[in-house]
């Protein structure tokens, strides 16, 4: 009987213990919980409730037409062709991105003299403000006063209208990788985090730098590449601002003025908002784009995970504890 | 909600000075946040717009009050008193510039006419524009060639102004025609029409020939003072509010002279395609106090301050003659604008959709039909369907068949 009155004491105690733990829990997550569900949760469904609707964002009226808005986006040319854009900007951005990042980062992560100076030099682009880096590059590459053409001209070039045709789209390229710096910092850390150990055993095996680096280095860092990869993805598949600073027109009008080459998902969604006024439309545009981000997401999980080693296999992890 | 640089804060000041008991907050003009708020049914009191284009589309949804009642019972500012150029805020349930006054302009142009340099033209041979004999748009197309000067594949001078085939254009140029490209009941358009044909070719004749910066080679400065100032382009689109900015630099003033409206038909059309006020929104909550500042704003101390700088002309007749004339530039640019205001006229716009997103429809498709892969009559024919489209979703919206 004693026995038992204890065992249920403890187990009370252990209860109530878990209890408090989890109001602790609760409670310091509770300013996100709070934020998630007013800022992401309540839009997302605001959204999707919209994107059954005709509304035009201020008319009083919203008609409900069903799923007719997914089915307009899905027949639109212009939305394929502005997914496309995306896509095609997503494959040049994010392998150059991690890529010349991991490159710069190896380099950067040699013994040469002003090591410090250089790692700065590279990252310092990182931190300038997106909106002042791309008006500095738009005045660059302007057709008739740009310091792009005027190089060039020093060779005799002609001046080229960088700003119109598909040209402009090379210059998004240009400002996208521009911020190529903070990848290089987050690889310099996750180089320097390889133990030297595993390298001085490929070395003692007779591993030349190549094969140290492909069959030591790169699979150390590998969950790190792979944060980067899906990071840089959204990212770039989110890409908006840029484009819409790469517009000839400033204002209201620079939505629609946008060059066709720039004219991105969301450069599309926005436009589709704000300049046509429909809401329904670009909310389904929205949630279309949500389902496609989340499938690249889980192919990208998938494909990676027989190319990322994990020091601690993230499955076993749970069992260890 | 209007912009900083306008209501300024001397002008909230002063305003203060006279009601402390008002104070104002100013919410920088931003037709997304306007949106937002309109959304939420929280509108701002005041709201900076064009009431050349947004009168139809403001008025008809109910989002902004009728102001007669305020005009009919103010001691300030009488209805006699308004230049005519407020007839652009007028909206009687079917058309634009009759019926009730749903705002207040602040300072306007006509904004088809445009500013030359003189010495580009005389440079080139071609006679200078008078007040009585404006150009033709074809004739604009032809001196501008010899006015656009290359070299190593820049540009060192466009002879043309800016232009694009916005909504407000378009309309402008068919005007002269004596044509219309919106239908009786605004709810539909017809860019097929020989008028807003002859129209849209201009705008593809003037890309093609690159003598002006178009949707296509778009003005890096965007707006047409810099290279006017510059001496980059001979040609600036504005009408007489550009005097105000070419005040700034006594050089430009030499040369800078203001040119009437041109012309695609044989009728004098000048209409005012902006003609910016503030209206007060219907939900306001101290609509009295909105209105008390309105007619304050745009036609009391702050509009006189405002005629005198030169950056347009006043909302009230009385206020005329506070125009700046002691340069001649100010002078003969005051006499071809008083000459041009005969011509003044009220181009009604959709209330069904906004003019940025028809403007939009029509730059989409623009581009092919420059580079040849849709002829002129495709372009129009397809731009007259995706404006209609445009249109047909807005009656939707207002309860009214498309």
């Amino acid at each position: 009987m004693t026995s038992l009155s204890l065992a249920r004491g403890v187990r009370r105690k252990s209860r109530r213990g878990a209890t408090g733990g989890s109001g602790a829990f609760y409670a310091f997550i509770s300013p996100w919980l709070i934020g998630t569900v007013l800022l992401t949760l309540f839009p997302l469904g605001y959204a999707l409730w919209i994107s059954f609707t005709n509304w035009d964002g201020i008319s009083p009226s919203q008609n409900w037409i069903g799923l007719e808005n997914y089915a307009d986006a899905l027949a639109e040319p212009q939305m394929w062709a502005s997914l496309q854009r995306t896509g095609l900007l997503a494959v040049a951005i994010v392998p150059l991105t991690i890529c010349g990042g991991l490159g710069l980062a190896l380099l950067l992560n040699e013994k040469v003299r002003w090591r410090s100076g250089l790692r700065m030099l590279v990252y310092l682009p990182a931190i300038v403000p997106p909106v002042a880096a791309t008006l500095t590059w738009k005045l660059l590459f302007d057709r008739d006063s740009g310091a792009i053409n005027g190089f060039l001209a020093i060779f005799g070039a002609d001046a080229v209208s960088w700003m119109t045709g598909n040209m402009v789209f090379v210059v998004l390229l240009v400002v996208m990788l521009w911020g190529i710096g903070a990848g290089v910092l987050i690889n310099l850390a996750a180089l320097q985090d390889v133990p030297t150990e595993l390298h001085e055993a490929a070395r003692l095996d007779g591993a030349n730098a190549f094969a140290a680096f492909w069959h030591v280095t790169l699979p150390s860092i590998s969950p790190v590449l792979l944060f980067q990869v899906i990071t840089t993805t959204i990212g770039v598949l989110q890409t908006f601002v840029p484009a819409l600073l790469l517009s000839p027109a400033t204002g209201p009008a620079a939505i629609t003025a946008v060059p066709e080459a720039n004219r991105i998902f969301m450069v599309d969604v926005y436009a589709q908002y704000f300049a046509y006024s429909r809401y329904g439309y670009a909310s389904a545009m929205l949630w279309l784009f949500f389902l496609a981000v989340l499938v690249v997401t889980i192919i990208t999980f998938k494909v990676s995970g027989r190319t990322v080693f994990y020091a601690v296999d993230p499955s076993e992890e749970g069992k260890q504890k | 909600m209007s912009k900083a640089g306008e209501i300024t804060k001397g002008v909230i000041d002063a305003w203060l000075a006279e009601h402390p008991d008002v104070p104002i907050t100013l919410i920088e003009d931003d037709p997304t946040r306007l949106n937002a708020m309109l959304a939420a049914g929280t509108p701002p009191d005041l709201v900076r717009g064009l009431g050349a284009t947004s009168t139809a589309n403001i008025a008809s949804r109910g989002l902004a009050l009728d102001l007669d009642p305020y005009l009919a019972k103010s001691s300030v500012l009488k209805e006699s008193e308004l230049a005519k150029i407020n007839d652009v805020w007028r909206w009687d349930g079917t058309r634009q510039g009759e019926g009730a006054h749903f705002g207040l302009v602040k300072d306007w142009s006509q904004d088809a006419m445009f500013w030359y340099n003189v010495n580009a033209f005389k440079e080139a041979g071609i006679p200078l524009p008078t007040a009585d004999k404006p150009l033709r748009y074809d004739q604009l197309l032809e001196y501008s060639a010899p006015m656009t000067k290359r070299g190593g594949g820049k540009v060192e001078q466009y002879g043309l102004f800016t232009t694009a085939p916005t909504i407000e254009a378009i309309s402008a140029m068919v005007a002269t025609t004596s044509g219309r490209v919106f239908n009786d009941d605004l709810s539909k358009v017809d860019f097929t029409s020989p008028e807003a044909m002859r129209a849209l070719q201009w705008f593809i004749d003037v890309a093609k020939a690159k003598t002006g910066y178009t949707l296509l080679d778009p003005n890096p400065d965007g707006w047409d003072w810099p290279p006017f100032d510059a001496k980059r382009i001979a040609m600036a689109a504005a009408g007489y509010w550009f005097g105000g900015a070419v005040a700034q630099n006594p050089k430009t003033a030499e040369f800078a002279r203001l040119a009437p409206a041109p012309m695609l038909g044989s009728k004098r059309v000048s209409p005012a395609t902006s003609a910016t006020g503030h209206w007060i929104s219907a939900k306001s909550n101290m609509k009295d106090e909105a209105y008390a500042f309105l007619e304050w704003y745009s036609a009391g101390a702050p509009a006189k301050t405002r005629a005198q700088s030169g950056w347009g002309l006043p909302a009230v007749t009385s206020l005329a003659t506070e125009l700046p004339q002691s340069q001649p530039y100010q002078s003969e640019a005051l006499a071809v604008q008083k000459n041009e205001e005969q011509y003044l006229q009220v181009i009604s716009f959709s209330p069904y959709a906004q003019t940025t997103a028809v403007s939009a429809a029509i730059a989409n498709l623009f581009p092919r039909a420059v580079d040849g892969s849709l002829s002129a009559g495709q372009f129009a024919d397809q731009t007259t369907t995706a404006v209609n489209d445009l249109l047909k979703q807005g009656m939707e919206l207002a309860g009214k068949k498309g």
